[in-house]
């Protein structure tokens, strides 16, 4: 019987989100960071060839066992593995192992490896000692199909299955130290009577401000009343002959420089050649400089004083 | 067999027993008109002693022929693709992705993505056969490129099986599984012939070990196996874990190539980052040999000595980077050395006969992630650059000042040369667990900004920045390396140019805008003729001098 993957598009575009531990460079500069050329499949119903996702390994497309095969096997994990593997089989305080990275786990089918050891322990030197435990081999089959169901739920690139939501706060910083910087450093182009009132409200997650205020560009949800002239690039270049033309930049390398005017109309200029006339000089006007230089000025402290004053703008 | 009659009289190519492969004492000469491996000679440097295209007429490169690869299965026609593979047929072949060095020997090109491998007539692109791998799965990032050992072609496969395949016919001679799928190793790296070996390296997210290993080309025949990370009482570098289990899950994957060095037979490599990734809590200490360039025995599989490059990693900054041997000068007295551009980036210069450090330099000029240098010549992380709950402003991102794109080593300038990627992101630490996370979990990443991406040209001996070119278009670049004896130097600039700079100052030569490169510039000459052959994802294109 084919394999039918039943991995789910949440856990494909997280999977794809960054790639993995051989994570290359991508030119992202994009809120979100998901590839568009990363497809998600739909799970088919029929056996015919798919796309391949970008990733996927057999716990992925692994068929659980019955829902009653897995509350036996939760009931007896519970009563007999946790205290020493952990509520989430990530290891416990008494020492046993993550058993979601383990090798026999993931090399297991149907308990054919988790149950053996189950059944007659493992010593293995450097390692906690696990004693035989008195269960059946149903119903330590029971247990490796559970421990499965609780792996198939792995986050992308080797992370776990997701916990329970914890509450972290990263509103840390001294807020009053982040409006005399916000003051000496900002103040020149933002105000939080103009176009920051309100901001933490607008954007509404501290994470999203934070990565906002110091990106120069709005995280999370649009704000479609945004003045996106603001942060319009503009260029100008200079000819021999006098004259210059201004306009929106529209890209710029080694070899092109090129820009639509105010008037609409898009004009491009090779550089570094014998033109008639020539370029003489390539203004660029980026109004988000301010923030690029800021990158390698900040210490997280600041950044956290900042955030914290920005979050009482509410 | 009957594709190979239909080929020889298509394009003319001799039938079997005439055209030869590649023999191993083949891969001892350095660089010139083939291509036989994976850097195209053992020292790394990419320097081609091809003299056609110079600095006064490169201008004039003109283009030979582009091709865009054909990943189609074919069951009829001129081709008819020759398929493997462990997997029961359900998926697709994936679209070509050229990411890796490919070989040219005897006027063929032989082309691999992750799970195609093509031959090509490399004078004009001309398909000879097509071989499909019909996978079990893994993560389709990328495949380096074939390696050739006599007649037969050797490549990697996401789903962990390394494929001999006959280099005339595409048809398979074996296949053997050097990693299991079931652990959620993928494998991508070309693999290395040396002699009788052949090296062989995988790729694991999910805090397993990485390894090493070394294969009989004949037969598929392990013959040895080298764990980068503690798996035994006792073994060396235990001691810079809490416990053998946090060393046993440590990481240091092996997905670069490496060089290797005939007068020591040992075989120079870097691994990569410890496992949890961003979650360095569960395992304080240095985590050898994570993130390490390090040299081992090519006969035995012992490791001969090891110099780590970024000791406790806590941001996924593999040091897998191709090292570069140098037979240098310092302080007046000639010296083995090997240099190598970390993802980190820190650049560094060992000694190869015994792993002294020799120089170590930031070239990173934003990365912000240290406290300085040990006087072993290791950097020392900043604990406040790791993932924190309210977020660590953190430089270079995830891929790296550099990353596995190969770079570049001109001897007659004493010039190493490596892109340099300065992305900032603010980490935040989202599973505090005393017990760390698994895997690149347990953290989320938000890329606020980039400052100044540029190529470098640092000398090998201090790894000072000697000449420096800043991108005005501003975007990270994600292409190896190519250099000249005749002082030339290819690369991308992330601006969808293939240029060309004087390799002694920076000054930029040509440049031709096909698309942004996903591979490194490679170069050969057949008929008398110089080609410059680069990659941009799904299609070839080869310039060459008239």
């Amino acid at each position: 019987m084919p394999l039918i993957p039943r991995v789910s598009c949440v856990l494909c575009l997280s999977l794809g989100l960054a790639a993995c531990g051989q994570q290359e460079q991508v030119a992202s500069d994009a809120t979100d960071t998901s590839p568009a050329a990363i497809t998600a499949p739909a799970a088919p119903e029929s056996s015919s060839p798919q796309a391949i996702p970008f990733a996927i390994f057999p716990s992925q497309v692994r068929e659980l066992a019955a829902p009653e095969v897995l509350a036996r096997g939760e009931t007896i994990y519970e009563g007999l593995c946790r205290a020493c593997h952990g509520a989430d089989m990530r290891g416990g305080d008494q020492g046993g192992p993550n058993l979601l990275r383990s090798q026999i786990v993931l090399n297991d089918q149907h308990g054919e490896l988790i149950g053996e050891i189950i059944q007659n322990g493992r010593s293995t030197p450097g390692m906690p000692e696990m004693p035989p435990l008195q269960v059946s081999v149903q119903d330590s089959v029971a247990v490796a199909e559970y421990i499965h169901s609780v792996w198939a739920r792995q986050s992308g690139q080797g992370g776990p299955p997701p916990g329970e939501t914890v509450e972290l706060n990263i509103v840390v910083g001294d807020a009053a130290a982040g409006e005399i910087f916000f003051n000496a450093q900002c103040s020149s182009c933002h105000s939080v009577a103009g176009d920051l009132a309100d901001i933490a409200a607008r954007i509404g997650n501290p994470e999203n401000l934070q990565n906002s205020w110091v990106a120069g560009r709005r995280w999370g949800a649009p704000d479609p009343n945004a003045d996106t002239s603001r942060r319009e690039v503009r260029a100008t270049v200079t000819l021999s002959n006098g004259q210059s033309v201004s306009g929106r930049l529209n890209r710029r390398d080694d070899f092109i420089v090129s820009l639509t005017t105010d008037a609409g109309q898009y004009r491009s200029f090779t550089l570094h050649e014998n033109t008639d006339p020539r370029v003489t000089g390539v203004v660029i006007a980026d109004p988000l400089q301010a923030h690029r230089d800021l990158l390698s000025v900040l210490t997280n402290e600041i950044m956290h004083d900042v955030t914290a004053y920005l979050m009482t703008l509410e | 067999m009957k594709n190979l009659l239909l080929l020889s009289v298509l394009v003319g190519i001799p039938a079997i027993g005439s055209a030869q492969g590649v023999e191993p004492a083949d891969l001892y000469f350095p660089l010139a008109e083939e291509w036989p491996t994976y850097s195209g000679d053992y020292t790394g440097q990419r320097y081609s002693r091809l003299t056609q295209v110079t600095k006064d007429n490169v201008q004039h490169l003109t283009l030979a022929w582009t091709v865009r690869m054909n990943t189609n299965v074919r069951t009829q026609g001129n081709i008819v693709t020759v398929q493997g593979g462990e997997g029961d047929g359900n998926y697709l072949p994936p679209g070509a992705n050229l990411k890796g060095s490919f070989l040219m020997v005897n006027g063929i090109l032989y082309v691999t993505s992750p799970d195609h491998v093509w031959a090509m007539d490399a004078r004009d692109g001309t398909e000879l056969w097509h071989y499909f791998w019909h996978s079990r799965g893994g993560i389709h990032i990328g495949n380096r490129g074939p390696a050739i050992w006599n007649d037969a072609l050797f490549f990697e496969t996401p789903d962990n099986y390394l494929v001999s395949l006959d280099i005339h016919t595409g048809e398979e001679n074996w296949h053997v599984q050097i990693a299991p799928l079931e652990q959620q190793y993928f494998s991508t790296m070309a693999p290395i012939v040396v002699d009788d070996h052949l090296l062989v390296g995988t790729g694991n997210d999910l805090d397993s070990p990485g390894f090493l290993q070394s294969f009989d080309p004949a037969t598929g025949e392990l013959q040895w196996k080298f764990f980068t990370v503690p798996q035994n009482p006792g073994d060396p570098g235990l001691d810079t874990w809490p416990n053998l289990d946090a060393a046993r899950n440590g990481g240091g994957q092996v997905w670069v190539p490496g060089v290797f060095d005939p007068e020591t037979r040992y075989y120079i490599f870097g691994t990569g980052n410890p496992t949890p990734g961003y979650t360095g809590v569960a395992r304080p200490g240095d985590n050898l040999f994570t993130c390490t360039l390090m040299a081992v025995n090519v006969d035995t599989g012992e490791m001969a000595w090891y110099h780590q490059t970024s000791p406790h990693d806590t941001h996924d900054w593999d040091s897998a980077q191709t090292p570069i041997l140098i037979d240098g000068e310092i302080d007046g007295q000639p010296r083995k050395l090997v240099s190598t551009a970390a993802r980190n980036g820190y650049f560094f210069t060992v000694d190869r006969i015994t792993g002294e450090s020799v120089a170590t330099k930031k070239y990173g000029t934003k990365s912000n992630w240290d406290l300085g240098v040990r006087e072993d010549g290791s950097p020392i992380p900043n604990p406040q650059k790791e993932a924190i709950i309210p977020g660590a402003l953190v430089s270079p991102i995830e891929g790296g000042v550099a990353n596995w794109q190969p770079p570049a080593f001109n001897p007659d300038f004493g010039l190493f040369y490596t892109h340099e990627n300065n992305g900032f992101n603010i980490v935040y630490l989202t599973d505090p667990d005393p017990r760390g996370s698994m895997g690149l979990g347990g953290k989320r990443v938000a890329i606020v900004g980039t400052d100044g991406n540029a190529f470098n040209a640092l000398d090998y001996r201090t790894g000072e920045a000697v000449w420096r070119h800043e991108w005005p278009g501003g975007a990270p670049v994600g292409a190896g390396v190519l250099t000249t004896a005749t002082g030339l130097v290819f690369t991308g600039d992330g601006s969808g140019n293939l240029v060309a700079f004087d390799g002694e100052n920076g000054d930029l030569l040509w440049h031709s805008r096909i698309g942004n490169i996903s591979n490194g510039p490679q170069t050969y000459l057949i008929d008398g003729r110089q080609y410059l052959l680069a990659a941009v994802r799904d299609t070839l294109f080869a310039f060459v001098m008239y």
